[in-house]
């Protein structure tokens, strides 16, 4: 069995120009809409009024199979060939630059089917040539009892060469109801949707969308199964991740897929970097082409948005390609009716724009870019991410370092390789670090490609922090900004430095940022910082984030229950979760968290015993812990704890505040208790009473 | 083996004839009466909504003693084409005639202009070249002799004056405005109906022209949407045959998301419908799903972005305050008078006098409808969330 289906001649994805039974027998996708169309056209022969369709869909969607497949079934069909002529003027199509130009290829091609239609001779007057055109086509059809079913790729573009003559065209469809048009177009372009245009609201819309996962699914084991080869079935039922990163990459691209398949059959998986570039070689006739047809400025723009990469707005755009914001604008407007771009809604005036195929997106930098945009190498890790998950990801990138250690690599690849596993959120810290260093130890390294690497962050980080926690803010902030390196990690040390100093609003966008741009294991700092703000949904998030990357530390843990806490929700979870890691991992803060769950839950087994273990071990967030015992009615316990006879009267010295709030809560004799009080007391009493209250109506609020 | 899968029969684009269509009889009586009358007939509505269909069907089902044909004209491009296509529909409309009367008139016709034939596509004169628009004059009175009284559907005739008008041509337009409004006073011409369409609008058009009294005559007729009981008798009638169920409680859910019940907006909530079941291989019809169709409809179609293009190109120096009444209506789903009133009397629009204007060039440009009286809402749920869409955020201050 060849493993090459490269060398083999068969093309997965049929293409219009294949022959009809190789075109039925292929037909697998876009089954619904062939399904309406030719219902319609069978079941309304008689009809006098005709519904014209037009598919949208962008390039490589099954446009013009779809044509075919209708012109095939119409020609094969005894009973519809007896009445309809199906004619697809595909090849023509170039020639067609007017009205006249396509009833001219209707007339031939209705000649070559053996109708005649007689001689005609041209007109100077475009308006009469075109009626007595059209009037030859309706009489020739008239004698042989037959409708015209005209299947139109690209029709967009004919309608903006028909121009003027549109109306004769709607004139003529209306009054006559003997010729169909089905057309294909990668845009809904204004004459079908302005008031103001002939054609407005003419057709039946029907949008060729991207392949769903069940599509590909049922495309492939077909595909497997018609072709004899089982290893399409096995890549199908054993990598149906792969499968699903395939789909969204090429966003549901029939054509594109068809390429991706090859690939994944054939070779077997090397080095991301090889196996990126294998994939790149194979796509470029398909993308070369997709950019070749456009005009310039909008092929500058795609490939400024390719360099960004994220998606920009259109001012960003603006200035990379040096261009003027409004015809930016109005450049992507129209690669977005292209499908070329996508735009996302910021439901303000400003939008943003992406290349809607991610994989094309990888390609424009992979051939496209300049080494410098090349080295950025921010695409070779999204492509790793996408395709590997965590666990397989981290593997690849220790795989990597024992293979710079074992000298079997090429330097700059390694390095390449380096920055790019250096960038995921998947890989710790210390490996990274080691990453790095191996990498620098390596001769030959590129000096661009050394500069572009991380640097060693424990060291800046060190730094910085030993002036932040000196409250010396200005001169650790100094540090952060001069940092050359990009990566996110200069966002995460002003993020830190901001958080340290608790002005958690400016610390927001700096560690949002240093997220998204990579930096592994903040998810739990980012949850740290909602909670601060007060945004729990937010810190709940970030907080499973940072499970889900692997930051399985007591902190994460702590403020994970603490989140959910705070949320009033998932209490058993939580009681179970903090049981379990308290006796896995006893650190300060957890034991100071356990009473609280404990009582939250009603668990009051044990609770008078932890909560004197704190004291016993002078725990410093004893007094959190207290709050909390107050907020779920337990000031009798704690009044227990100020009495007790060992440690009463100094935890009554410590935490005086408490003491008074206690008694207060406790005492029948609130005015007695008032008059008693230290008038320095009153104002932080007076808070922590707050506090209760709030708590209070937090978790016990009537509904 | 699966079921064969059969979708309503819709039609969106093209006119609705046989069962694909919906006859009002209402609508048929009151123009049979007008033509009766002696009046010619003006179709007002905005696209889509129906008057093709509507004409189309009058034509094919007139009473007896009449003739009729309908042709849409838009491509017409000069006024002696105009003339030579008016012709030509004269002579196939009494051709279509089975009396003996008409079927004379004819063969005397064939004879005098040299007629070689006359079918669907036309009429194939001899080498004679006619002054078409001294035929018309001619022929018109000799109607009464085929004893059929002939009445001319003319679709799109708005835009043949504007395609004139465009080309510089607008002494022609008028000329033809004239003729034609001769003709209608002519005592000698009772034998013949013109009927007249557009979608751009006569009036708008004509008042480009700058001669409205030359179609003061006409008797307009306003097509509307469909009632609650005929839109429903309309889905019926589509999906009668179709795979897809539609419960009582799912045709209204229809009915009360597509609101502003014009024949075009229902049928693509029943062809979405249908995808969606298609594609989920759900035969019953779900209130859910009707949801899901509206928001899919409404993606899909770009002309509700040409709504607000068209108050902006057409309403330039008072956008702002249409748009504003718009906006309003969107976020509080509806609006009344007095918060119309309220708005005019802004320093920046200072409208108090003429307000009621353009509340009526909102209700007649299809925009919004009087709900009850002196509260106005948008005409269908579609235009509704579309401006929601664009204008999310709206100026509180004007919410009394």
């Amino acid at each position: 069995m060849t493993n090459s289906l490269y060398n083999s001649n068969f093309s997965f994805y049929q293409n219009a120009n294949a022959d009809a039974s190789s075109i039925k027998g292929n037909f697998l996708i876009r089954k619904n809409e062939y399904q309406i169309i030719i219902d319609d056209i069978r079941q309304n022969q008689k009809q006098k009024s005709t519904q014209h369709y037009l598919l949208l869909g962008r390039r490589g969607s099954g446009k013009s199979t779809l044509l075919r497949r209708l012109q095939v079934e119409i020609d094969s069909d005894k009973k519809l060939d007896e009445l309809y002529i199906a004619i697809n003027p595909a090849e023509e199509q170039a020639n067609i630059y007017r009205l006249s130009d396509l009833l001219e290829e209707i007339i031939k091609e209705l000649e070559c089917r053996g109708i005649e239609v007689g001689e005609y001779e041209f007109h100077e007057d475009t308006g009469a040539y075109i009626r007595q055109l059209f009037s030859m086509i309706h009489s020739a059809l008239e004698t042989k009892e037959k409708k015209l079913i005209l299947l139109l790729d690209n029709i967009d573009r004919i309608f903006e060469n028909v121009g003027v003559d549109a109306h004769l065209l709607r004139e003529d469809l209306l009054n006559y109801g003997d010729i169909k048009i089905i057309g294909g177009s990668t845009r809904l372009t204004e004459h079908f949707w302005k008031y103001d245009k002939p054609f407005y609201e003419f057709f039946r819309v029907l949008e060729l969308k991207p392949l769903t996962s069940e599509e590909v699914k049922t495309l492939l084991l077909n595909w497997s199964e018609r072709l004899n080869l089982p290893q399409i079935k096995e890549f199908v039922t054993n990598k149906p991740g792969q499968l699903e990163t395939i789909r969204l990459l090429t966003d549901g691209l029939p054509r594109t897929l068809q390429f991706f398949v090859n690939i994944l059959l054939t070779r077997a998986p090397e080095t991301g970097y090889e196996y990126l570039k294998l994939i790149m070689d194979n796509m470029t006739p398909l993308y070369q082409e997709r950019l070749n047809i456009l005009p310039p400025a909008q092929r500058k723009i795609v490939l400024q948005m390719a360099f960004i990469w994220e998606a920009a707005g259109a001012g960003d755009i603006a200035i990379g390609t040096r261009m003027v914001n409004n015809v930016v604008s109005a450049q992507l407007k129209q690669l977005a009716e292209k499908g070329i771009v996508e735009k996302i809604d910021t439901g303000g005036r400003n939008h943003l724009y992406r290349l809607a195929e991610r994989f094309f997106n990888l390609w424009l930098i992979f051939t496209q870019g300049s080494p410098r945009e090349k080295r950025k190498a921010k695409y070779l890790t999204v492509f790793l991410e996408n395709f590997y998950d965590s666990g397989e990801l981290r593997k690849l990138a220790e795989e990597h370092l024992t293979a710079m250690k074992d000298g079997d690599m090429e330097a700059n690849k390694a390095a390449l390789l380096t920055k790019a596993y250096s960038q995921s959120r998947y890989i710790s810290i210390m490996l990274r670090e080691s990453l790095i260093a191996q990498t620098l130890l390596l001769p030959g390294v590129h000096e661009d490609l050394k500069k572009q690497l991380p640097a060693s962050l424990n060291d800046i980080l060190r730094d910085v922090m030993h002036y932040s926690h000196r409250g010396a803010w200005k001169k650790a902030l100094e540090l952060a900004e001069n940092l050359e390196q990009d990566g996110g990690f200069k966002d995460f040390l002003i993020g830190t430095t901001y958080l340290i100093k608790k002005d958690a609003k400016k610390a927001e966008p700096y560690l949002l940022s240093a997220y998204e741009k990579g930096i592994a294991g903040i998810a739990g700092v980012i949850a740290q910082l909602y909670l601060l703000l007060g945004r729990l949904d937010l810190a709940e998030k970030y907080i499973q984030r940072a499970l889900e990357e692997g930051e399985g530390n007591p902190n994460t843990y702590f403020l994970y229950i603490l989140i959910h806490y705070y949320q009033n929700k998932a209490r058993q979870e939580m009681l179970v979760m903090i049981k379990h890691k308290v006796k896995e991992m006893p650190t300060s803060k957890l034991l100071s968290l356990l009473p609280v769950i404990k009582v939250w839950n009603a668990d009051f087994q044990g609770l008078e015993s932890d909560l004197k273990g704190l004291v016993k071990n002078r725990n410093s967030m004893f007094s959190e812990t207290l709050l909390h015992m107050l907020i779920h009615h337990q000031a009798r316990l704690v009044n227990k704890l100020f009495s007790e006879d060992k440690f009463g009267e100094q935890l009554t010295d410590e935490l005086l505040p408490f003491y008074y709030v206690t008694q207060l809560l406790v005492t029948e004799d609130i005015k007695k208790k008032n008059l008693s009080m230290p008038p320095e007391l009153i104002q932080p009493v007076a808070v922590i009473l707050r506090q209760v209250k709030i708590g209070q109506e937090l978790f016990y609020k009537k509904d | 083996m699966k079921e064969r899968w059969i979708s309503p029969k819709t039609i969106t684009g093209d006119a609705a004839t046989g069962e694909r269509y919906l006859r009002r009889d209402y609508i048929n009586d009151i123009f049979w009466e007008e033509v009766r009358k002696g009046n010619h007939i003006l179709f007002v509505a905005p696209r889509r909504v129906g008057k093709t269909s509507i004409m189309k069907d009058l034509a094919e089902n007139c009473p007896e003693g009449f003739a009729a044909i309908y042709q849409n004209i838009e491509g017409v491009k000069s006024g002696n084409e105009f003339y030579q296509r008016l012709f030509s529909l004269i002579l196939q409309c009494i051709d279509r005639s089975p009396l003996d009367k008409a079927k004379a008139f004819i063969a005397n016709c064939r004879k005098k202009y040299n007629i070689q034939e006359i079918t669907r596509a036309g009429i194939k004169f001899g080498e004679k070249e006619l002054d078409y628009e001294g035929e018309v004059r001619n022929i018109i009175p000799q109607l009464k002799d085929a004893e059929v009284h002939t009445v001319i559907f003319l679709d799109e005739f708005s835009e043949v004056v504007n395609t004139l008008n465009k080309k510089g041509q607008q002494e022609e337009a008028i000329a033809i405005l004239h003729t034609l409004r001769e003709i209608r006073s002519d005592d000698n011409f009772k034998h013949f109906t013109l009927v007249f369409a557009g979608s751009i609008g006569l009036e708008y058009v004509i008042t480009t022209v700058d001669r409205p009294k030359l179609i003061n005559d006409l008797h307009p007729i306003v097509t509307g949407p469909l009632r609650d009981d005929e839109a429903i008798k309309l889905i019926h009638q589509l999906t009668g045959e179709a795979t897809i169920q539609l419960s009582e409680k799912v045709i209204n859910a229809i009915n009360f998301t597509v609101g502003h019940l014009l024949p075009y907006y229902i049928q693509l909530m029943l062809e979405e419908i249908d995808l969606l079941a298609r594609e989920n291989e759900q035969t019953t019809i779900s209130e859910e799903m009707v949801g899901m169709a509206f928001k899919r409809v409404l993606r899909k179609n770009k002309n509700f972005e040409d709504w607000l293009e068209r108050l902006k190109r057409y309403h330039v120096n008072h956008f702002s305050f249409l748009n504003d009444i718009l906006k309003h209506t969107a976020h509080k789903g509806r609006i009344t008078v007095q918060e119309i009133y309220y708005k005019a009397s802004d320093e920046k629009y200072q409208r108090t006098e003429d307000y009621m204007t353009f509340v009526d060039q909102l209700i007649n440009d299809g925009y919004l409808m009087e709900l009850d009286t002196h509260v106005y809402t948008f005409t269908s749920p579609f235009l509704h969330q579309f401006w929601l869409k664009k204008y999310p955020i709206y100026d509180q201050q004007f919410i009394q």
